[in-house]
Parts: C-alpha cells; structure tokens; sequence
C-alpha cells in the first residue's frame, strides 16, 4: 500500500467509563503479515466489535489508506470488559500509528473518545466527563473529543481539548507541532436559569413548614412532610433544593459526570452547580431508582442522580416496598450497590431525602373529615418503615390554611440565612469527613459537642420520657443547625426547644 | 473458456511462475476433488506449502487478498487433508500460503505473495 511504512506496532490511549467512574484503555495495535482482516481482543462488547466496520469506512473515506495487512487490536486491561462506541476514535488513531500514517510521538499523554461515522465524522458519546477525569488522573495533556462534547470535556481541569468535526481534521491537528495544536472552541455557557420559576415566596402561610425547610437546608438533614393533599407539601419540597448553596468545584465534577454518563448534558450545558433535583414518579420500580445494568452500560438510578442534592419521594407510601427499602443502604453508606452478573460495584448515592406523605390513605386525618378505618391507617403508616422513617430529622406536620395567610420571604432571602449557617457548620467541621450537622455521628456529639447546660437539661428530660437515645439525638443535631442559624455559639435551651418542634412523635405516619 | 476463468488461469501461471522464482518446487497444480479445487501445490525446503491464487482486474471489490476469506482458508485445510491421503505424502509442517495478484486491463500485473495465512 502506498505511504504505509513498516511500523507495526502502536499505543493509544482510550478514555470510556465503567459504571460512573471513569476508565483508562490502552489500544493496542498491530498490524503483521497475514490476509487483510482485523480482530479486536480484550473482552470488546458488540458495540466495540463494531468499530471495526466504523473505523475502516472512517479510515478509508478519510483519505488515509487501510492496511491490507492482518490487524490485530488489543485492549488492556483485559479482564475488564469494554463498551460504547467512544473506542472507535482511539482504534483507528491506533490503526494509523501502526501502519506509518501518524506518528507514535503525537499521540503521547492524548486520550480519545469519540465514535466515529462512516464518512469520517465524530460523534459524541456518553461519559466523556469521567473520562477526561480519568485520562487526567492517568498524567493524559490533551483529550481528543467530538465537537458536542467538547464543553465537558473542557470541565476538567489540566487537560487540553482536542476536537474536530471529522477524523481528517483532528489527524491534522496531531501531525502539527504540539505547541502549534489549540484547544477547541468551547459554545455555550454554564449559565443557571435567569429567573427562578420556582420561589419560596409562592407559598403562603405554613411558617412552622417554611421554618422546616430552612433548617433542613443549613443543616443537611432529611425531612418527613405529612398534611392532607393539596395543602403544599410537594410545591415547599420542590423548593428545597434552591435553598441549597452551590456545589463546591469538586462537587460540580462529581454531579456532572453523574449526568453525562446518563446521557443528561445537552452540547452546550456546562459544568452543573446547583445541587440536582429528583422527583421519581411513585410508580417507579426500585431498579429505576436505585440503577440498574442494561447490557454493559450502568444505567444510574433516581438516588445516583440526586447525588449531593435533594430526592423528593412524593406520595411516598405508594412506592414499592422493595424501592423505599432499597433506600436504606444509600442513607446509610452515602452510596448504592448494584450486583448483576454484567456488572457489580458501587455508585455514589448522598441525597438529601425528602419524603411527602399523606397521614392515611384518604388524606384527611384530624380533620375530621378521615373515612379511613383503622386498620387502614395503620398499614398506611407501616410502608415507611422504621429504618427509613429514623433517619428524618425533620418532621412536618402541615395544617390546613385559614384562607388569609400572606406570602413569606423570598427563596433568596432564606437562601443568604442557609449559606452563612454551613459556612459556621463548615468550619466547626473542617476536619471532620462530614460537613454538615446532620452527618455527624451520635458518640461524637455526645462527646465533643453537647448543648450549653440548660438546653442539654431539655435533652435529658427528653430521654428519661421517651427512654429514645437516637430521637435525642436528632434533636441534638436539629439545635445545632438552630444555633448556626441564629448565630449562637453553642445550641441553648432556645436552640433545643425549637429543634423539639421539628421533632413530632405523634402516632400515626409522622411517629 | 469463459472470460473469468481466463483470468484466473492467467493469474495461476503468473503465480507458478512468481513461486519459482521464489524457490519454491510445484509439485502439482489444480487438483481437484468433490469438495473442490487446490490451485498450486509445492515444496519449499521441507515444508509443503498449498497455495490459493485469487486474481482481480480492479480494487473496486477490495483487493485480491481480502476476497480470501477466512471459510475458504479452512476450505483449504479440509482439501489439503484430502490431498495428503490421497498422494500418500508425509509432510512435518504444511503452510498455507496465498498469491493475490491484480492485473488490470492495461499495465502490468502485480504480485503479492502471503506466507503462512
């Protein structure tokens, strides 16, 4: 073949996920005497295989010349199995090393991920933010991406972005000098919505709720919302999430490779901020909300995407048992575990929970107006179970509206309070592997961060009538963000008082 | 004849004629049994080597070498077994060899020989 010089044998490195987490692949070709054909080892999945077909009508529609030579295509390491079409641009990079047509040298400290059509063109996969974070935690320079994922893979810090619309031009840009190549143009901005739709200021009246929410805010903890239907709890658990400060760089990483392997970046989205928001519908089974394995791809569930934000379970009693059991393990560990035979391994799963419920099935207990018997009431009640229902610090109870009562504070002003309380918390905590109050564990704040003498005097009243550790525990944890909030140096009798309110040991749903 | 086995006639004697060259000893071509037919065979030092010619007049339907798939390789396997019980040959290592050649209409033919396929 002409311009084929005798090479041989090449590396390239290939960026692709595995689960959410990022995966380096070295792609190595070699081309040898033999009939033309070209085989693809390392536990390729069929999407792989396929490249084989894509990166020669790439190739060869490129203008750059298939060797007619037997071709064998190694993925390591080995034993881990391979998927998406994001190995197609490394492969061929690889096929052109190896057969003389590009240099060894230019693709040194480059990663690539792209899919590659059949007249040379590059596409955009899934995942290419963990990739980017792998390749550079790999010492990769310099991703080579399709222009659609050129934004994301910009997101990560140290790594230089290659892109092109087509195969030719990103060779192209290889063959030139290093210091001659430049990063792609990145389009689009990170920008949040101008104005938010959503403000805390639409509802009105229920100030012992919006008091609820603001602790729950500052201070990280899970809420329990319990009224009659059509009182306001999913509009004030929608509003939540937007008194949460911004995710801190490293958090934006995290979520937004969350959402670009889900596929959930749009070309011109950037890095994401806000802490995310998920609101599964109550028919959901536990796969979609815990994540589920479809082929080789890890598909995450609603508590992966909520990651370092809030998962809103409206109607919450309606959930499968095994969806609201299966939330127990995330609440525990901060993370979900997904075993199936094509793939097993953890995902990061640290939401804040927020759980809406009516207090029996038809909604109107203590108002009069309940039609349920008592059984009912209670298996009502008994879907939340009591690992799940322990961990709501904060527990509401909602009263039906009078009819006159006025608009709140803006979610911007609540917002202001929510930050300068974590920023107190933060710093209490900054060495601790926790950040916020409702993380800290109980021996802890026993030990170290006990309330001032009066309030502590409420806590143990507490304890010698309930015979509850763990319920004083929550109102420890309550008066701390209480006192953050008020600026008080340590919780006082004030503090825990209040906290006592959020605490609502009635028998039904909210006991 | 028909037009396409002139060609590959042609491309067969080209290929013998290339072999020699090579040092390569035919000891028979175009045998053929029920199950088809062995182009070339032939000695190369003690190796028995048995050797497919596939000619082409263009590369508009790929080159000669790729047309050589990988059934047709184990084609050959199964008629060199054939062959060898046949002949009552003793042969330690038997190769199988391919001879593509493109011959276009005007100009001259080219040759590439694969060893060991």
């Amino acid at each position: 073949m002409c311009g084929v010089r005798d090479v041989a044998l090449a590396q390239v490195w290939g960026a692709t996920t595995v689960g959410v987490e990022g995966q380096i692949v070295v792609v190595e070709v070699d081309v040898t005497a033999g009939l033309p054909g070209i085989g693809v080892v390392g536990l390729p999945d069929a999407s792989v295989q396929e490249a084989r077909w894509r990166t020669r009508s790439a190739l060869t529609n490129s203008g750059f010349d298939w060797p007619g030579q037997r071709i064998t295509v190694s993925l390591a390491p080995a034993e881990t199995r391979k998927h998406g079409s994001g190995l197609d641009l490394p492969i061929a990079a690889g096929i052109l090393c190896a057969s003389g047509q590009l240099s060894q040298e230019s693709v040194v400290g480059l990663a690539l991920c792209a899919e590659l059509g059949l007249d040379g063109s590059l596409r955009p996969v899934r995942g290419v933010v963990p990739a980017a974070i792998a390749a550079a935690r790999a010492g990769a320079t310099a991703i080579a991406v399709a222009p659609e994922n050129a934004r994301e893979a910009s997101l990560v810090p140290g790594l230089m972005v290659l892109s092109g619309v087509n195969l030719a031009s990103i060779i192209r840009q290889l063959r030139m000098p290093r210091e001659e190549r430049c990063s792609a143009e990145i389009v689009g901005q990170s920008v949040l919505p101008l104005e938010n739709p959503r403000d805390l200021a639409d509802v009105h009246g229920h100030v012992m709720a919006r008091q609820g929410l603001e602790l729950a805010a500052a201070g990280g903890h899970h809420v329990l919302m319990v009224g009659p239907p059509g009182i306001g709890k999913s509009m004030l658990s929608e509003r939540l999430v937007d008194l949460l400060p911004d995710l801190d760089p490293q958090e934006q990483l995290a979520v937004t490779a969350i959402a670009s392997v889900a596929g959930a970046l749009d070309a011109a989205g950037g890095v994401i901020t806000r802490p995310p928001f998920q609101a599964p519908h109550h028919a959901a089974s536990a796969a979609s909300l815990l994540g589920r394995v479809s082929g080789q791809r890890v598909l995450p569930g609603s508590v992966t995407l909520a990651h370092l934000g809030v998962l809103f379970l409206d109607e919450a009693p309606e959930f499968s048992r095994p969806a609201l059991e299966g939330l127990r393990q995330p609440l525990e560990s901060g993370t979900v575990r997904i075993d199936r035979a094509d793939w097993a391994g953890r995902l990061p799963a640290q939401f804040q929970l927020v759980i809406a419920a009516n207090p029996c099935p038809c909604g109107w207990l203590g108002t009069g107006k309940c039609t349920c018997n008592s059984l009912a009431r209670r298996t009502y009640g008994a879907k939340i179970s009591g690992p799940v229902r322990d961990r709501m610090d904060v527990r509401i109870r909602l009263a039906p509206l009078l009819g006159n009562d006025a608009a709140g504070e803006t979610t911007a002003a609540v917002r202001a309070r929510v930050e300068a309380a974590r920023n107190r918390a933060g710093f209490r905590w900054r060495e601790c592997s926790w950040k916020v109050n409702a993380r800290v564990p109980s021996g802890t704040l026993r030990r170290d961060w006990p309330p001032d003498d009066d309030g502590l005097r409420l806590i143990h009243n507490l304890e010698n009538r309930t015979g509850s550790m763990r319920g004083a525990d929550r109102v420890i944890r309550m008066a701390w963000t209480l006192a953050d909030l008020a600026g008080h140096v340590r919780p006082n009798r004030e503090d825990v008082a209040a906290a006592l309110c959020f605490r609502d040991d009635a028998q039904d749903l909210a006991s | 004849m028909n037009p396409k086995d002139v060609l590959g006639k042609y491309g067969e004697d080209l290929a013998a004629e290339y072999l020699e060259r090579s040092g390569l000893v035919i000891i028979e071509r175009n045998w053929r049994c029920e199950l088809g037919e062995l182009d070339i065979i032939a000695r190369e030092n003690a190796d028995l080597v048995v050797c497919e010619v596939k000619t082409r007049r263009s590369l508009r339907y790929g080159t000669p070498l790729e047309a050589v798939s990988p059934r047709k390789i184990r084609r050959m396997r199964r008629l060199a077994i054939r062959w060898l019980e046949e002949r009552t040959i003793h042969a330690e290592i038997i190769r199988f060899d391919v001879v593509g050649i493109l011959a276009p209409v005007t100009g001259q033919p080219t040759i590439e020989h694969v060893r060991g396929a």
